[in-house]
């Protein structure tokens, strides 16, 4: 699993599109603000996951952990079957939020980036369009 | 050209100015101010920025720039040095100074490319430059749709100049990372 990590309108999607793109031929699933049903995807798939903001959206009522546990487990689940890429929004530097339940989607997703980042083989943090490797490294094949 | 970000209070400002002092004391130092004092605090914040910057013992010209850029600074050469501080300030500028405009979203844009294109022109003119930007974009998107179009303009134009810079930094508390 590839965990992309960065600020919004930081060049994530842009720098997952040029990775692909040496990859080759690979089919890929852009999935953003859902988990998709693993029998729609073929073996070796590629999977863009996007916009954990929208996805935990309805889950907001139950405590953050068990959501991250959820969520992150079916990816880790569907990882095993297709290769998975979570783009994930940082949104954990920014002055605490005025409404509840921003608040609990922004302390949500950083549960669920924390437990995606321990999973994930590589982590890449996209600055302005530039990579930095925090973990693992990028494999093209 | 050299970019510099960093959160507020990161030590950005200080970082480029120690940054141009290896330019030499025989260039010429503009340092573009993009600031507009309308209150006692920017006043106090501004005064403060330019005795950190005579303290150094560089000569700089203060050049004020909110929207458009001055006439006087179109045409430099490799003798001259530009601090440009900072284009978070210079786009919030943009945006205020459009705001009851038509066609606001093309003149935006326009002010955009015009900016660009200057910063081309001064790398062919090989006029040192040092941009400054923040570290805005680490938080939930804004419920605001100004708040948001801001959020996308500054991101794209840091992605910009990042793209063209031959260095770029990022100041966390005095310490540097280079990222290019």
């Amino acid at each position: 699993m590839y965990v992309i990590l960065g600020g919004a309108y930081n060049g994530k999607r842009n720098y997952v599109e040029i990775m692909l793109q040496k990859r080759g031929n690979v089919a890929v699933h852009d999935i953003a603000g859902e988990i998709p049903d693993i029998t729609a995807i073929s073996e070796k798939d590629v999977v863009v996951i996007s916009e954990f903001e929208t996805i935990v959206q309805a889950m907001l009522a139950q405590p953050e952990e068990t959501v991250a546990m959820e969520i992150v487990e079916q990816l880790c689940e569907l990882n095993k079957h297709a290769q998975v890429i979570c783009i994930c929004t940082d949104m954990s530097r920014g002055v605490v939020p005025l409404e509840k339940e921003v608040r609990q989607m922004r302390d949500t997703c950083g549960r669920i980036y924390q437990k995606l980042c321990k999973e994930a083989d590589t982590v890449i943090r996209v600055w302005y369009g530039l990579p930095q490797i925090l973990k693992g490294e990028i494999n093209h094949g | 050209m050299i970019f510099i970000t960093g959160g507020v209070r990161s030590g950005k400002s200080a970082f480029a100015e120690r940054l141009v002092q290896q330019y030499g004391q025989d260039l010429h130092y503009h340092y573009i101010a993009t600031g507009v004092a309308f209150d006692r605090e920017m006043e106090a914040r501004i005064t403060r920025h330019q005795l950190d910057r005579e303290q150094q013992g560089l000569h700089w010209k203060t050049i004020e720039m909110q929207v458009e850029i001055p006439d006087a600074i179109k045409r430099l050469s490799d003798q001259h040095v530009l601090l440009f501080e900072c284009v978070t300030t210079w786009l919030a500028n943009v945006l205020y100074y459009t705001e009851t405009l038509e066609n606001r979203e093309h003149r935006i844009a326009d002010y955009v490319v015009v900016f660009q294109n200057q910063l081309l022109a001064w790398q062919q003119q090989g006029v040192r430059v040092v941009i400054v930007s923040n570290e805005i974009l680490d938080e939930p998107s804004a419920s605001n749709d100004e708040v948001e179009l801001y959020r996308a303009l500054i991101g794209k134009l840091n992605q910009w100049i990042v793209a063209h810079c031959k260095s770029a930094y990022e100041v966390q508390y005095q310490l540097v990372q280079q990222w290019k």
